[in-house]
């Protein structure tokens, strides 16, 4: 019988389950012989994949792994939650969220790095570089709305603190 | 928590004790080592706590932080390509950037019920929509006061309606401050304070007419009232008299007299400031009545009383005997205690200083008066700056118009009375953060320039005019290329030459490449033109120079008037040096064809230079006649 179950592990559970055999003898069984392969322990979040023709522009954000944050990069979220006693934990996550989408969609096709929110105290300070594609006073118009709409959702002060590239190439770090 | 307090204090006196022995270790070295022995005996003295607002270290942090003048105004973002250098770019941002706060607001206003999450705490009531009232919403004589309270006019006079016609009681208490609020705003609502760009950008219009609005909310509040004391008189009145609605104020004024109501002081002053407005008010007859009634009913007079009757006496600074009255009234006024406010200045520098009057010196006085220090006509408007920058009147110059009026004419003093050195300090100081230059001072600066022939700063003001829009004005281009054409290179200054060679180029590229359907253009005058060929041949750009003259020969309908001699000599000087016989002979014609004298002259002196081809000779004679050119 473990035969049969060694070498059909893929579809041992359906059989083990049409068959009829009794609880106590099945229990016996997996626990002496029911193999699983080795984790994988491939971590994939963060990190990117490289194209045959080495064509996929990345920003020196994306070129450096999570676990180079600290080191050679900074976090995009700055805020007291996660220390000893750090409040409004899920909230300050959800808001963070939000506050990236609304953003980008804002400034649509604009943005060309992370969007960087630095809390301090009551205020929040959202970072990021733009590309200078739409006119400057357009910006400004930009800027004066997602502040001031921001705050009104928010209900603290928010700044932005913006800063322009005249191309989008000038934020690649390299291909990959 | 307790450790916590304890290390802090100890912390705290650790350091003031610190700041006291090197108090003292500063005292032994000024006052040498025999007074080590007192260091024992003096006693520590703890000093009183000072009482300080919530806001005190937010006042002492803020004045630490004055205007830096090497970057935009912190309204704008710091970014290069966000940094606005002329005057529209610097309005159309801050205006764009109150755009978009409006059109959130606007958003939150219009989609309210979306916004009403209230995870602030304290609640914070500007981020909170504004709640707006409709004939169907509860309202009370509670709501109409904090309506009030907020000075929110509109809301309160539609709350006002609906407590009206929902027949709700309303005390005689809050009908008195809705009067007071409504005869303040004159029923209408006041700009909000937060949109602190259009109040800095609005055109101040000084409107000097009725605007009071007759019968209307405040006059039927005024009416409703059961008991009608001095406070609703003295409200209607200061309404009325600050909308210059004045006969009726002066009608109540007398009705309160034959009803012997008493008026207060601010409402004396509100009179007076308006009084000459009343018919046949000449000669001060009312101020001067308002004024003994005051005495008579025993009201003091306050510094507000001061200012209302300086500012009436400004209204008739024509009269002849306004300048004395207006000094004697600063003397009784100071004779009673009440010393003169800016304000005051300000009033009697209307009265003194007319455009068409004699000559006064009443602001140096004025000045050594408020600074109690002695001091000539640029030292006056430093020290004006210097009082504009002491401590918050720079909140008092008003609008942009105002501080560019300001600062146009400290330029437009300090360009023609300092050295063009000194005016090139303050120039790199104010430009272009805190002060870009109009087209008229643009001049004023070019033309001391050319006269003190400052050619190292000719550079600079040509990409700052660049930048400021400048280069599309005839008048400023004329004065660049006029100064322009002084230069005179010598040999260590050959950066210098390169860059104003490269200007003067600069300038010809860009004028000819002027669109042709702007309205504002620049067209070349013979002066212009004479004077880029100068500055060309000098800078050792006889190429171009050449190709500036071809094109102004080609092209001699374009050019008003005749380009001067001493340029085409300069030019054809260089011309037989460099045996450019088609160029020199080229100018020889123009210069015949403009009508100059010299033509005959260097068309001689050309022959016997150059040896000149055929084509070129039959060129000279069919304009000269063979006669000129065979003879020796």
């Amino acid at each position: 019988m473990s035969a049969i179950l060694y070498t059909n592990i893929a579809s041992g559970w359906k059989l083990c389950t049409s068959s009829s055999f009794s609880q106590g003898t099945l229990l016996g069984v997996l626990s002496q012989s029911f193999h699983t392969t080795q984790v994988v322990g491939k971590v994939q979040s963060g990190r990117y994949k490289i194209t045959r023709n080495r064509s996929k522009p990345l920003t020196y954000e994306m070129a450096n792994q999570p676990c180079q944050i600290a080191h050679r990069k900074s976090w995009n979220s700055w805020n007291t939650t996660s220390l000893y006693e750090g409040q409004r934990e899920p909230e300050t996550v959800v808001e963070d969220i939000f506050i990236r989408k609304f953003m980008t969609g804002t400034w649509h096709n604009l943005f060309v790095s992370e969007v960087v929110i630095k809390r301090q105290h009551n205020t929040i300070r959202i970072a990021g570089i733009v590309q200078q594609k739409i006119a400057a006073r357009k910006m400004y118009f930009l800027i004066g709305y997602c502040e001031e709409i921001l705050s009104y959702w928010l209900k603290c002060p928010v700044k932005l603190e913006l800063q322009t590239v005249s191309d989008k190439t000038d934020v690649i770090h390299k291909y990959i | 928590m307790s450790v916590n307090l304890s290390s802090r204090t100890s912390i705290r006196l650790l350091h003031s004790l610190m700041k006291r022995s090197s108090v003292y270790s500063t005292g032994i070295l000024h006052h040498g080592l025999t007074t080590s022995s007192q260091l024992s005996t003096d006693k520590i003295i703890v000093p009183n706590r000072i009482p300080r607002s919530s806001t005190a270290i937010l006042e002492a942090l803020a004045s630490t932080v004055s205007r830096d003048t090497s970057g935009p105004h912190y309204k704008y973002h710091d970014d290069p390509y966000l940094t606005p250098a002329s005057n529209l770019v610097k309005r159309t941002f801050s205006l764009s950037k109150e755009a978009g706060r409006k059109a959130a607001r606007c958003i939150r206003d219009e989609n309210a019920s979306l916004f009403t999450h209230r995870p602030d705490d304290p609640f914070i009531e500007d981020f909170f929509p504004k709640t707006s009232y409709t004939e169907e919403s509860n309202v009370s004589e509670e709501t109409l006061h904090d309506l009030i309270q907020k000075c929110s006019v509109s809301d309160a006079i539609t709350v006002y309606h609906i407590c009206k016609s929902k027949a709700v009681e309303l005390s005689d208490k809050v009908r008195q401050e809705l009067l007071e609020l409504v005869s303040y705003y004159n029923c209408e609502d006041p700009l909000d304070k937060d949109w602190v760009e259009e109040r800095w950008y609005r055109q101040g219009v000084l409107t000097v007419r009725k605007t009071w609005k007759d019968n209307g909310l405040a006059e039927e509040l005024f009416e409703s009232l059961s008991n009608r004391g001095p406070a609703a008189y003295s409200a209607l009145i200061r309404g009325m008299a600050q909308y210059l609605q004045v006969d009726r104020a002066w009608q109540l004024y007398q009705e309160c007299r034959e009803k012997d109501i008493p008026l207060d002081a601010h409402t004396y002053n509100s009179l007076i400031r308006v009084a000459s407005y009343l018919r046949d008010a000449f000669e001060l007859r009312w101020q001067l009545e308002l004024l003994t009634t005051m005495a008579e009913s025993g009201i003091d007079p306050n510094l507000g009383t001061l200012n209302s009757t300086l500012e009436a006496l400004g209204q008739v600074a024509s009269w002849r005997q306004a300048r004395q009255i207006s000094l004697q009234v600063l003397a009784e006024f100071n004779s009673l205690g009440i010393q003169p406010s800016l304000a005051s200045y300000y009033y009697l520098l209307t009265i003194h200083c007319r455009e068409r009057g004699p000559i006064s010196h009443i602001l140096i006085d004025i000045l050594d008066h408020i600074e109690g220090k002695e001091f000539s006509s640029l030292d006056v408007a430093r020290r004006v700056d210097d009082l504009l920058h002491t401590g918050s009147n720079y909140d008092l110059i008003g609008d942009s118009y105002k501080e560019s009026i300001y600062y146009r004419h400290y330029f437009g003093l300090a360009c023609s009375s300092l050295t063009i050195d000194d005016f090139m300090l303050l120039y790199q100081e104010l430009v272009p953060h805190i002060y870009t230059p109009e087209p008229g001072v643009m001049g004023e600066v070019l033309r001391s320039v050319g006269v003190q022939e400052a050619f190292e700063y000719l550079p600079q003001l040509w990409s700052d005019m660049i930048v400021f829009d400048h280069t599309n004005q005839e008048r400023l281009v004329t004065l660049v290329l006029s100064a322009l054409s002084k230069y005179r290179p010598s040999q260590e200054q050959e950066q210098l030459t390169r860059q104003l060679a490269d200007i003067a180029w600069d300038i010809w590229t860009r004028v000819q490449g002027q669109d042709e359907t702007r309205r504002q253009k620049v067209s070349w005058t013979g002066q212009m033109i004479g004077d880029l060929i100068t500055t060309l041949v000098y800078c050792g750009e006889y190429g171009k120079a050449s190709e500036v003259m071809k094109e102004a020969n080609t092209n001699a309908h374009n050019v008003l008037g005749a380009i001067p001699i001493t340029s085409l000599h300069t030019l054809n000087e260089v011309a037989v040096d460099k045996k450019d016989a088609d160029i020199a002979v080229s100018i020889v014609i123009y210069a015949l064809d403009a009508g100059h004298q010299e033509a005959g002259e260097m068309a001689k002196q050309l022959q016997s230079k150059l040896t000149l081809s055929t084509q070129n000779r039959a060129k000279l004679s069919s304009v000269f006649g063979s006669e000129l050119l065979s003879s020796p």
